[in-house]
């Protein structure tokens, strides 16, 4: 009686088997990372373009802050997928994917820092209107700067910093993360990522100074 | 440079729109994939790596049973000292 009651529950699992084995589970839309990435260990690599295409906008958000030229952040952000691509099979689920890929663009955006830094033996402050030396001389507390000029103002500091600096102050003030979100992502521990930001600041006040004496 | 300037130059950062990717940003990624697919294989550092924190609670847990159940059975037992001293004892009586 037994063997008649499992007998049509093992062939009912063979079917089903024969389906999954022939692709009908991957006709389906994925709403859920990890079932995608299921997918894509089990072989259908054409299923990671799904997975760029989920989170492209986020990477590009996280890259466009230490490159703003356009080909040059489609190339990081391209390295950063490869880099997922490759390590692939070392995410272990524990933390949501999007968190994984963030620590490697954080990472392809550091080297790139450091390349970038390697290159330039000196970087000169760019070029500044009146309207921003104007505001960087006067310390009247309703002087306003326009926004672009202000970013400018920035970036030309930032720039003079190490790519180390530049990486915490961005993550920090700009992208308003926490300590500890900044050394999940860099890998630093909390003590370092705090005193790192602390004298980033004091260089970049330094680098702004050096700016308004111009 | 005072801390308002400062925060200034922050906050004008932080309205910045990022760029947007392309549409075919995901088929040129797929394009350098199709291209060299290969993935890097899992080392056995790597392994013990993503099983570290399973791990080390498994082994803990091990020497701890261990170390309690040895505890549990010499107290039981006859200590090791007196055990020696009952086989010695007849030998010192023969000599």
């Amino acid at each position: 009686m037994t063997a008649f009651a499992v007998q049509p529950l093992a062939c009912f699992g063979e079917r089903r088997a024969d389906k999954l084995k022939r692709g009908f589970q991957y006709e389906r839309p994925v709403s859920d990372d990890a079932e995608l990435l299921q997918r894509i260990r089990d072989g259908a690599q054409e299923e990671f373009a799904e997975l760029v295409r989920r989170h492209q906008s986020h990477v590009f958000a996280i890259l466009y802050r230490y490159e703003k030229d356009h080909h040059r952040l489609e190339d990081l952000a391209q390295d950063t997928f490869l880099k997922a691509w490759r390590s692939l099979d070392q995410f272990d689920g524990r933390a949501p994917f999007q968190h994984w890929l963030s620590k490697i663009a954080v990472h392809a955006a550091l080297d790139h820092l450091r390349k970038q830094k390697r290159s330039q033996k000196e970087i000169g402050f760019p070029e500044l209107g009146e309207d921003a030396l104007d505001w960087l001389h006067n310390d009247d507390k309703q002087s306003e700067l326009d926004v672009s000029q202000a970013r400018e103002i920035l970036a030309g500091a930032m720039r003079k910093l190490s790519p180390e600096d530049q990486l915490v102050l961005t993550l920090l003030e700009i992208e308003d993360r926490s300590v500890k979100e900044i050394s999940a992502l860099t890998g630093w521990s909390a003590v370092t990522v705090r005193v790192r930001a602390l004298r980033a600041r004091g260089r970049l006040k330094k680098a702004l100074e050096g700016l308004e004496k111009k | 440079m005072n801390e308002r300037k400062l925060n200034q130059l922050f906050t004008a950062a932080k309205t910045e729109t990022p760029a947007a990717p392309n549409e075919g940003f995901a088929f040129l990624v797929m394009q350098q994939i199709r291209r060299n697919p290969k993935r890097v294989e899992l080392s056995v550092s790597d392994l013990l790596g993503m099983w570290f924190p399973r791990l080390a609670v498994v082994a803990a847990a091990v020497i701890a049973i261990s170390v309690i159940s040895e505890m549990v059975v010499s107290s039981n037992a006859p200590s090791l000292s007196e055990s020696a001293a009952q086989l010695s004892g007849p030998l010192v009586v023969e000599n």
